[in-house]
């Protein structure tokens, strides 16, 4: 088999510093001063890069994900030959997956080309992300269809902090395509969506990949291997939805 | 007195210390045969500190059968988060001579029973199915719900034991449940009463019967096609496209006329399914779509 091999010591560097250096005044020519600048990088540790095909939403799950890199900010993974794109991420939480949340390191998207028998080195950067350029579907979706209920424990109390995630697929692998705020004291939620239909319903505690052990998670469905559909006609809310919770066992 | 107060700090140590101990440390000594530790483990489980509980569940996996004994004990805690996980933690090690005593777990009243229903769901044992099929005409929504998983998950083997709590017609969640087991499991003795389900519960037994893909049913399925709720119009929709039958094709072209958009789309999709071709249908603007692919 073909793979791409990148060079294991391919380093995610971090900008941290314009430095900026001005000659000394001088008399003459040397009272020409030229400026001088530049970037200082460091090794960023715990960064994982993630890796999405070609046409694949980058804001989604990756194909691949790489180990967090190590103190040199070193990665390596192996591909198939293809056209890829790459983003590298580090989360202040610690957490491989969910929204990169200000404060957290980012890569703009590069374009990757893999093709057989030759090792690709990347030097990539990743800066401090210090604002939010996007809001989550649900606030941007307006109107007054949606889908609204509660989020409820195994003792049938409200549950705070966790979010719905609204599917339009059945199978509710890929990115939601909204996402509530999270849930208040009284455990209740509301998402806009854009247009009457059938939606899958998921409540949980954290962000993005299959839920792990120990996170809160429950479907809205009757115990059936397939969620069940929460189904909203244009220009209402279906309501009373309600959604249990438990640790993943 | 200087020395009752000494015996008193020491003990007040001791049962500090007891609550701090690190779960690794705890999990190294009950794998050494520490039964003390081994009870503290399992206590730890269920510890307010989300962490701490992880860690604990975590250690208590990987110790396996060596923690069996303690799980026991935990089934009779009355702290409803040991009670829970240790009824989890058995469900993950899955052995078969747990299912007495998680049978026992199920009847404790008061419990969060849910955690032993699926526990026996992942044990995968017929004895656990007469309790389970209780379980789904309990008036807990969490239990009822978690009951029906886990006979699915047991399989096409628990048919016998459904079908009786799908003739009663009085209690209605528990029919709306024995419904989904039977859908779920493929139930092929279930589909004469499935076709005679009415009520609240008529959407759910359409689905079933969609699930079952008994040619028997299609005009049944059709006929729901008619039904004056659109909630059992959408199911019908959908459950004609599984029963992959051409001779639903007429009744879906006509189903693209109802008033519900959603129905519509239903019904484009499962055209689509049986005839192999796009199928556009009126959305809710008005405007001619085809149906985004849900199962993409």
């Amino acid at each position: 088999m073909n793979r791409w091999i990148f060079n294991p010591m391919t380093r995610v560097v971090l900008s941290t510093l314009v430095l900026l250096l001005v000659a000394g005044c001088g008399e003459s020519r040397e009272n020409k001063v030229s400026p001088l600048t530049g970037t200082v990088s460091v090794p960023l540790e715990g960064a994982r890069l993630y890796i999405y095909g070609e046409n694949e939403d980058i804001y989604g799950p990756a194909g691949y994900v790489s180990e967090p890199t190590g103190p040199d900010g070193s990665f390596s993974l192996s591909l198939r030959p293809g056209t890829y794109v790459g983003v590298v991420r580090k989360r202040a939480s610690g957490d491989a997956a969910g929204p990169v949340r200000i404060g957290d390191y980012r890569s703009e998207p590069v374009t990757i080309e893999v093709s057989a028998d030759r090792a690709l080195v990347l030097d990539l950067t990743a800066t401090i992300k210090v604002a939010n350029e996007k809001a989550f579907p649900a606030m941007k979706a307006g109107g007054r269809t949606g889908l609204a209920g509660r989020v409820l424990d195994v003792d049938g109390n409200p549950v705070e902090g966790v979010r719905v995630n609204v599917y339009d697929h059945i199978q509710m692998s890929e990115r939601p395509k909204y996402v509530s705020e999270r849930t208040g004291p009284d455990g209740r939620f509301l998402v806009k969506v854009r247009r009457g239909g059938t939606y899958y319903l998921a409540a949980r505690d954290r962000f993005g990949g299959p839920p792990q052990l120990g996170d809160l998670y429950g479907r809205y469905d009757e115990g059936t291997i397939d969620p069940s559909g929460a189904t909203v006609r244009k220009g209402e809310i279906t309501g009373d939805l309600e959604i249990v919770v438990h640790k993943v066992w | 007195m200087r020395a009752i107060a000494l015996v008193m700090f020491s003990l007040m140590a001791l049962s500090c210390s007891g609550q701090i101990e690190d779960i690794e440390s705890l999990s190294r000594k009950a794998r050494e045969g520490d039964l003390r530790s081994g009870r503290e483990l399992v206590l730890a489980m269920g510890a307010e500190n989300r962490e701490r509980s992880l860690k604990a569940y975590r250690a208590v996996l990987s110790l396996g059968e060596i923690a069996r004994p303690q799980l026991y004990r935990g089934l009779k805690s009355s702290d409803r988060r040991v009670f829970e996980s240790s009824a989890a933690a058995l469900g993950s090690i899955g052995s078969q001579d747990s299912v007495p005593l998680l049978i026992d777990a199920l009847k404790e009243e008061g419990q969060r029973r849910y955690a032993a229903a699926w526990a026996l769901g992942e044990i995968g044992s017929m004895d656990g199915v007469p309790i389970l099929v209780e379980a789904i005409q309990s008036e807990d929504d969490v239990l009822r719900k978690t009951a029906v998983r886990a006979l699915v998950k047991i399989g096409p083997e628990v048919e016998d034991d459904v079908i009786p709590v799908l003739r009663n017609e009085v209690d209605q969640k528990a029919q709306r449940a024995a419904v989904r087991v039977l859908g779920e499991i493929k139930g092929p003795g279930a589909v004469s009463l499935l076709e005679a389900v009415d009520g609240d519960n008529r959407d759910a037994a359409v689905w079933a019967l969609g699930r079952i893909g008994a040619p028997g049913s299609l005009l049944t399925l059709i006929d729901a096609l008619n039904d004056e709720r659109w909630v059992v119009r959408r199911q019908a929709a959908e459950a004609l496209g599984n029963l992959e039958n051409v001779d639903a094709v007429e009744a879906l072209r006509l189903a693209l006329e109802d008033p519900e958009p959603v129905v519509r789309e239903w019904a484009a999709r499962s055209l689509e399914t049986l005839a192999g071709v796009q199928t556009l249908y009126r959305d809710e603007d008005g405007q001619m779509v085809p149906p985004y692919n849900l199962y993409r």
